[in-house]
């Protein structure tokens, strides 16, 4: 399809994805105007930070961990909320507290991020969310009172902010609703294995826990269990996960599945891709639509969404990148290659879990999706290759040769 | 172009070796090795989406 020239660029999302466009398009020499909106009043800042060294050192403010500039000539707009879309108009609504007006596209990267889910029941002051920086600040001033903290839900999030309360010498209960930390997305043994990280660090667990709601008028008193238990809580961190920030493209014509729909390539529509937490694509590996909330995946994706926009008439780029995560949660730093599903193999191929140093292989099919790598970083680059390659995996049993993984 | 690692910054995401493998690597404790200090012109690239990249924003080139 011969594709009309670019003229110019709207990104909307100014954090990791969207910035990561906006660079990347001038990298890869696009000399058009590029605007980039951001809703949040606060220039880009490293979010991963937010639940780790930010909670914990009081002393750090937004502007120790801002990102750089982003790239040469990008005009950033800060405060300024995407709204809607009218793609016959090519026209994005935008919203800058109050004022409405609109703001005519041609190109267009849709990196709105997530947004933090929350429960279905009044929350009293005193019960947080953490997502954007001025969250942070408010979660830090609250925990700076010494306060019995009560976190709901042992995701990344929320582990990591158990892991950042007892490291302030804080009281904290994490209440899961499944078996095990993280057991959803990285398996039963793993989640185990998480069970006792938090139990040796002194958080206390309250498992296969359900929340009912909140006690506590003016300021939060407690959380309320399914069983009528009442946990008592000074402060509050909800942590049950996030959802893409679609709603502002709801009516706008384009397919929205949990994350705007795209292609291998992260088009979207006629000059329009996405790119980030918000971006839901079909994976290489298998086709299945997969949707990431990880930093390295946004700026991945952001770099890939803008060669698209510009494979003007030559082949898109399809996004076929391994990215990766990390987790720091008390002495133990988690790094996960790859993408582990539901129903995928584990096995451990290296070292000891109990010991929480160790490698877990996911397969699925006798190929290799993931790696979970427990305090083992030396051994990222090996499991990075072999995640990329889909390398054969040849079973759940332990390596007698700890220096070779037996998926080789 | 030179490249250098702010130490007190630097949290061994890893993040910069998945992008420059070439240039950044982990050693056997985990902490993070520049390669090569003085990237090639064909490097370059990749080690400025490093140097992006990064959520510590702990990496940075500066000229020679």
């Amino acid at each position: 399809m011969a594709r009309q020239r670019l003229r110019h660029v709207s990104v909307v999302g100014a954090s990791a994805a969207g910035l990561s466009a906006a660079r990347a398009l001038r990298r890869r020499g696009f000399e058009g105007p590029i605007t980039v909106f951001g809703a949040e009043p606060e220039a880009a800042y490293q979010r991963p930070a937010l639940s780790k060294s930010f909670l914990t050192s009081a002393a750090l403010q937004p502007d120790d961990i801002r990102l750089a500039a982003t790239a040469e000539d990008v005009r950033v707009e800060l405060g300024v909320r995407a709204t809607g879309l009218d793609l016959a108009s090519r026209r994005l609504r935008l919203s800058d507290g109050g004022r409405d007006r609109t703001h005519a596209v041609d190109g267009l990267v849709i990196a709105t991020g997530a947004i933090p889910r929350t429960l279905p029941m009044r929350t009293p002051p005193g019960v947080h969310v953490l997502r954007t920086v001025a969250d942070a600040i408010a979660l830090r001033a609250d925990l700076a009172h010494k306060p019995r903290v009560v976190i709901v839900g042992a995701g990344f999030v929320g582990s990591e902010v158990a892991s950042s309360c007892r490291t302030l010498g804080l009281d904290v209960t994490l209440i899961e609703a499944s078996a095990a930390p993280m057991e959803p997305v990285l398996g039963p043994e793993v989640g185990t294995a998480l069970v006792g990280l938090h139990r040796d660090h002194g958080t206390l667990l309250r498992l296969r826990t359900q929340v009912a709601g909140f006690t506590g008028r003016d300021r939060v008193t407690g959380v309320r269990l399914a069983d009528g238990e009442v946990v008592p809580a000074d402060v509050v961190v909800v942590g049950v996960g996030a959802r893409p920030a679609t709603d502002w493209l709801l009516g706008s014509g384009l397919a929205l599945r949990d994350g705007v729909l795209c292609g291998p390539d992260l088009a979207v529509a006629d000059r329009i891709v996405a790119a980030g937490d918000v971006a839901r694509w079909p994976h290489h590996h298998d086709g299945a639509r997969v949707r990431l909330e990880h930093w390295d995946n946004a700026m991945r994706q952001g770099d890939t969404s803008a060669a698209t926009l510009l494979a003007e008439n030559g082949t898109p780029p399809a996004f076929t990148q391994t990215t990766m995560f990390w987790s720091d949660q008390y002495d133990c730093k988690l790094q996960l290659v790859g993408h582990p599903r539901p129903g995928d193999l584990v096995s451990v191929t290296e070292g000891d879990l109990t010991r929480r140093r160790c490698v877990v292989v996911y397969s699925r099919a006798g190929r290799m999706t993931a790696a979970l790598l427990v305090n083992s970083p030396h051994r990222l680059r090996a499991y990075r290759e072999a995640v990329t390659a889909a390398t054969p995996v040849a079973g759940p049993r332990p390596s007698p040769d700890p220096a070779l993984p037996n998926a080789f | 172009m030179k490249v250098s690692v702010n130490r007190e910054a630097c949290r061994d995401t890893a993040l910069c070796t998945g992008l420059a493998p070439e240039v950044f690597e982990l050693n056997e404790q985990g902490r993070l090795v520049v390669l090569v200090e003085t990237p090639s012109p064909d490097q370059l690239d990749d080690v400025l989406q490093a140097v992006h990249s990064c959520p510590l924003q702990a990496l940075s080139v500066t000229d020679d």
